[in-house]
């Protein structure tokens, strides 16, 4: 028996603005899960600090609200501990790429199979509408006193550059499209993002839904020949130019979709098995420690290079 | 049997990555092999090559408790070694040293540190003469040291022509020319020199050749410079199969042994080696040990994180999986594991944190011992957290602190924090079977729940505090850093909020009880002994060994060691203080924390210290001279500060 | 025979000091520099061996170099003033491949 949506609903009150983007997402997130017929109890959702990363109190799930920025880190452990789990990230981009950021960039270079989606509204919701690293330089937002000076992070760029191996951005309102995104995010073997642009109505007037729907349009729209997957270590070279230009057009027009899926990298799930063949088997969270209490092991018959016969 | 006791003290010094380790592993053989207890510890720069490194090893027929100074024997090939330990030797010691070394002078000695040359170059200044080898080697004289210089490069080209082999590692060939030399003087019979060179390089030929020819060449020219004395007899530890490991490894073998699954960490000196010797064995062949389990082979995680936030991140998500998981590191890598062990508090996840003690604060030395973090762990993390704490004072107490800290972290769910130190970490000692059995120690993971369960509660508030675990992915749960109800939803009421409060207050005190006082604390010694040493970790042997000593000379002295700072076993801290004319505090930090947290428990003043601050081992011979001057003058801090 | 007897004879009676210790092809041992590699021959042999190919060395060119007499890395400015010094400079040091088993981490 399929599961719908509302399996995937917790009782609890979403404590969000309304007209905040979170809810599109969290629909986004609900209905991609639903298709995608996971087990609730076998879903994972781990949050940072922050309005996007109390989704783990709204999505059912055995999951984690940790600590802010360090959401991957912990997501990271509970993969490679348990990888037949479905884990996935939700954090503002304050979370995952201001205070989480060298996480962010490590996890690029692991592949570990972890989801990540960016709650992007390029502000600080929580703790009154600060700037986050997604906010463009000089822009003065109603919450700001001053306009930004400092400059904004490519998310896109950053974890290409980092290694990510399936990178999309989406816009939270366009719940259907977003929904497609997710659940591509989801199914990829290997560490994804989703940087999903959304408006904050309370704290950042500039970058609004009618802003960003001026901008925004879709990659295969413009280009129905629009193929960002990597199948063999030529394609980067032929393909990667163009995703990098697509990544870097910012202004104007933004562009939403799947901008790279690298099929030719392996996840660290499959390297530690290639390493230590049977560690998917019996990963960490699985591997019998004891027999019936006891220890069966002596360190005399294991660290053999460390004895001397006298 | 030979009804003398042996006590032989050894440095080998050099320039890192000189030789240095490979020599002082060979002599480690080398007694060990002849049937005695060694101990031996690495003192070294912060440095990749050049600096001054030595070796510092003690040989007994007992159980060498702690290194002692001076020393029997200095081997020092290079000049800055014997400048550096001229003051180190003792009367009727031996000294060998290098004939092509006798013309340098301290103060060229481009890698010597300021301050030493200084000093040297008065020490010597004051005897109207140069700081120069020779000069030192005369002075060594005429304290009734023996000299024996070894033509080295001499030796060496014999080396290379006799054994026709391209001299392709020359800094060992070299040290262990100069300690073979050492040796042959101590009475040491060549075989077991050879025997120790086998086991050493013996997996590579190549090797191992041309080092056998180095040690006899310079043994030959020692017996014609000094002929053959006594014979060293052989010690009592003969005939069997015995272990010599460090600290670092000890406590990576316990985690083996003790269900480790997975270790995430960060590069910081002390603690690499730990985590290194995790590595090499992360994927080991158990054969019938695991039957039962269907298990031959044992994989355990280990990976280099991008900091010590993740390190202990990933370590806490591993553990919520169901993993057995722990990190390690030293002061600075745990100053950026704070908040997240304030997320294990709240979360009540089980952790074991290895914080290998250095020498700070901030950077400090590295590569230098301290003990400096004991309120530092008890303290970490915002917030009200308590959590637990054991120090170990020795090898054999690391490796059953070790598995018994991570069976208290998941029993408790909770953060175990098991304090070590540099010394520890860099010191080997020799080891029988039956010091470290994990028979005697049961794997305990409390209360675990695998399966779905209904209307789960994994923050179910108990009596003892502690709620029914079930790893990720058996049921839909919230584990939550945000103060929660019993679900693990987060909550703000203030029922909610002072319940669980009260459920982790209980918790602590069911952790408290649970661990019996004399686990949490040992008397040595006479009960009735007016003195009384209090102390935590890796000075116990130095403390041991030094009430014995003072109880030679008729001073009665007992030590009470504190192995669990934390929940501090303040009842029986208590009874033993208050029966104390004199308390005397002994641990490696200027601001005397154990001091102060007896106080605060209890109620108690120490009113002496001595401190060891200059980031060396803590020596008997300091706790010695430390509570005689206690004794005599009534001083209330003495400052020990043995060791180059 | 051993090469290195074959290819070189010892010149220590010779005091012209045309012996591996000043010749361009030869790095002396990082912390014994009595002893050290001829980059020419590939094998080590002792500062006072000898053989035809003997060059003189120099500071003359824009590199880095060694000196044995402080143990450090110079470029050529610095080499010149050490040279001037009567300091033992090198075009380079000898590392022994195996000397990370003897490093401690720190």
């Amino acid at each position: 028996m399929a599961r719908r949506w509302l399996d995937y609903k917790t009782g609890a009150w979403v404590q969000w603005c309304p007209g905040c983007g979170d809810f599109g997402i969290l629909n986004a997130i609900y209905g991609a899960l639903a298709e995608l017929d996971i087990d609730p109890a076998r879903l994972v959702v781990v949050g940072g600090i922050g309005c996007s990363s109390r989704s783990v109190y709204y999505i059912k799930g055995s999951n984690v609200h940790t600590v802010h920025g360090r959401a991957i880190p912990v997501a990271s452990g509970i993969k490679l501990a348990n990888p037949e789990l479905t884990v996935i990230v939700t954090g503002g981009d304050g979370d995952l790429l201001g205070i989480g950021g060298n996480h962010f960039t490590a996890l690029g270079r692991r592949n570990i199979d972890i989801a990540i989606f960016i709650y992007d509204n390029a502000v600080y919701g929580l703790t009154k509408g600060q700037a986050g690293p997604t906010l463009p330089l000089w822009v003065k937002t109603k919450a700001l006193t001053h306009p930004n000076i400092q400059g904004n992070v490519n998310p896109l760029l950053l974890a290409f550059a980092a290694g990510y191996t399936f990178i999309a951005r989406g816009y939270a309102y366009h719940v259907n499209q977003l929904r497609g995104l997710v659940k591509a995010a989801i199914l990829h073997k290997g560490s994804a993002v989703v940087d999903i642009l959304q408006p904050c109505p309370t704290y950042n007037d500039f970058m609004t839904q009618e802003w960003y729907e001026k901008r925004i349009y879709y990659l295969s729209d413009e280009d129905p020949s629009w193929d960002p997957v990597i199948r063999s270590p030529e394609d980067v070279k032929v393909k990667a130019p163009r995703i990098l230009e697509k990544m870097l057009e910012t202004g104007d027009r933004i562009p939403l979709g799947v901008f790279l899926q690298d099929l030719t990298k392996e996840t660290m799930e499959e390297r530690l098995d290639k390493v230590m063949p049977g560690y998917l088997k019996t990963p960490p969270a699985k591997r019998p420690i004891d027999v019936k209490g006891r220890i069966p092991l002596h360190p005399f018959r294991i660290f053999k290079d460390k004895l001397l016969e006298t | 049997m030979t009804g003398l006791t042996v006590d032989l003290n050894i440095i080998i010094g050099g320039p890192q990555g000189g030789g240095v380790e490979s020599a002082g592993q060979i002599a480690l053989k080398v007694f060990t092999l002849k049937g005695y207890n060694i101990i031996g510890t690495r003192e070294y720069h912060s440095n990749i090559m050049g600096a001054h490194s030595y070796f510092h090893i003690r040989v007994s027929d007992n159980t060498p408790r702690a290194l002692r100074l001076p020393v029997e024997s200095l081997v020092a090939v290079d000049a800055e070694s014997l400048l550096t330990h001229v003051n180190d030797v003792a009367k009727g010691g031996i000294v060998v040293y290098d004939v092509g070394s006798v013309d340098q002078n301290a103060l060229t000695l481009a890698p010597m540190e300021h301050s030493l040359k200084k000093r040297i170059e008065k020490m010597f200044s004051e005897r109207g003469a140069r700081p120069t080898v020779s000069e030192a080697i005369k002075l060594l004289e005429e304290r009734g040291v023996r000299t024996l210089g070894l033509p080295l490069k001499e030796l060496l080209r014999k080396t290379s022509e006799e054994t026709g082999a391209l001299l392709a590692s020359i800094a060992r060939a070299v040290n262990i020319m100069g300690l073979s030399a050492a040796l042959h003087v101590l009475g040491v019979e060549f075989p077991y020199i050879v025997k120790a060179v086998e086991a050493q390089f013996g997996k590579r030929p190549k090797i191992l050749a041309p080092n056998i020819a180095a040690a006899r060449i310079a043994v030959e020219y020692a017996r014609e410079k000094y002929g053959s004395g006594n014979t060293l007899p052989d010690g009592p530890h003969k005939g069997r199969v015995r272990m010599i490991a460090t600290g670092n490894e000890i406590v990576a073998m316990a985690k083996i042994v003790g269900g480790l699954t997975f270790e995430s960490f960060y590069p910081i000196t002390p603690s690499s080696d730990e985590a290194h010797y995790i590595e090499e064995n992360k994927y080991l062949d158990v054969g019938g040990d695991f039957k039962e389990a269907g298990l031959d082979k044992l994989s355990i995680v280990t990976l280099q994180t991008e900091d010590e936030i993740a390190a202990i991140g990933m370590a806490l998500g591993a553990a919520l999986a169901g993993a057995r998981a722990s990190t390690t590191t030293s002061g600075p890598g745990f100053s950026l594991m704070n908040e997240f062990i304030s997320m294990a508090v709240e979360a009540e996840i089980p952790i074991v944190i290895s914080l290998w003690m250095r020498a700070g604060p901030s950077t400090g030395i590295a590569t230098r011992t301290g003990q400096q973090d004991l309120l530092h762990a008890i303290f970490s993390g915002h917030g009200d957290t308590p959590k637990i704490v054991i120090a170990s004072g020795d090898h054999v107490e690391a490796f059953y602190d070790t598995i018994k800290a991570m069976n208290w972290a998941e029993k408790f769910q909770t953060p175990v924090i098991h304090l070590l130190d540099k010394y520890l970490a860099s010191t080997s000692v020799s080891l029988d079977e039956w010091d470290l059995d994990p028979s005697l120690v049961e794997i305990d993971r409390g209360k675990r729940v695998y399966g779905p369960v209904k209307d789960y509660k994994r923050y179910e508030i108990t009596e003892d505090g502690i709620s029914p675990m079930a790893p990720l992915g058996f049921n839909t749960m919230i584990i939550n850093s945000l103060e929660h109800d019993e679900y693990g939803f987060v909550s703000e009421d203030p029922i909610d909020r002072e319940a669980m409060v009260l459920k982790r207050v209980r918790k602590f005190e069911t952790i408290s009880k649970s661990i019996p006082e004399t686990e949490k604390a040992v008397l040595h010694g006479d009960p009735e002994a007016r003195v009384t040493i209090v102390s935590f970790g890796s000075t116990k042997q130095a403390i041991l060994s030094a009430v014995e000593e003072l109880g030679r000379e008729g001073v009665k002295v007992n030590f009470l060691q504190i192995r669990v700072l934390s929940p501090f076993p303040k009842d029986l801290v208590s009874k033993v203080l208050g029966r104390a004319e004199k308390v005397v505090s002994v641990e490696a930090n200027a601001t005397g924390q154990l001091a102060f947290l007896v106080r605060a428990h209890t109620g108690h003043s120490v009113n002496h210290v001595i401190q060891k601050l200059n980031a060396r081992p803590l020596y008997d011979v300091d706790v010695v001279y430390g509570v005689k001057r206690i004794i005599e003058s009534g001083v209330e801090r003495v400052v020990v500060s043995s060791g180059s | 025979m051993q090469r290195a007897a074959r290819v070189f004879e010892s010149v220590t009676s010779l005091d012209r000091g045309e012996s591996c210790s000043s010749c361009w092809n030869w790095l002396p041992h990082v912390h014994f520099p009595f002893v050290g590699y001829c980059t020419l021959w590939g094998i080590t042999t002792f500062e006072d061996y000898y053989c035809s190919s003997y060059k003189l060395t120099s500071v003359d060119r824009e590199r880095f170099y060694w000196c044995a007499t402080c143990k450090i890395r110079l470029n050529r400015e610095e080499a010149v003033s050490h040279w001037i010094m009567k300091h033992r400079v090198f075009r380079g040091a000898y590392v022994e491949p195996d000397i990370r088993e003897e490093i401690y981490e720190g």
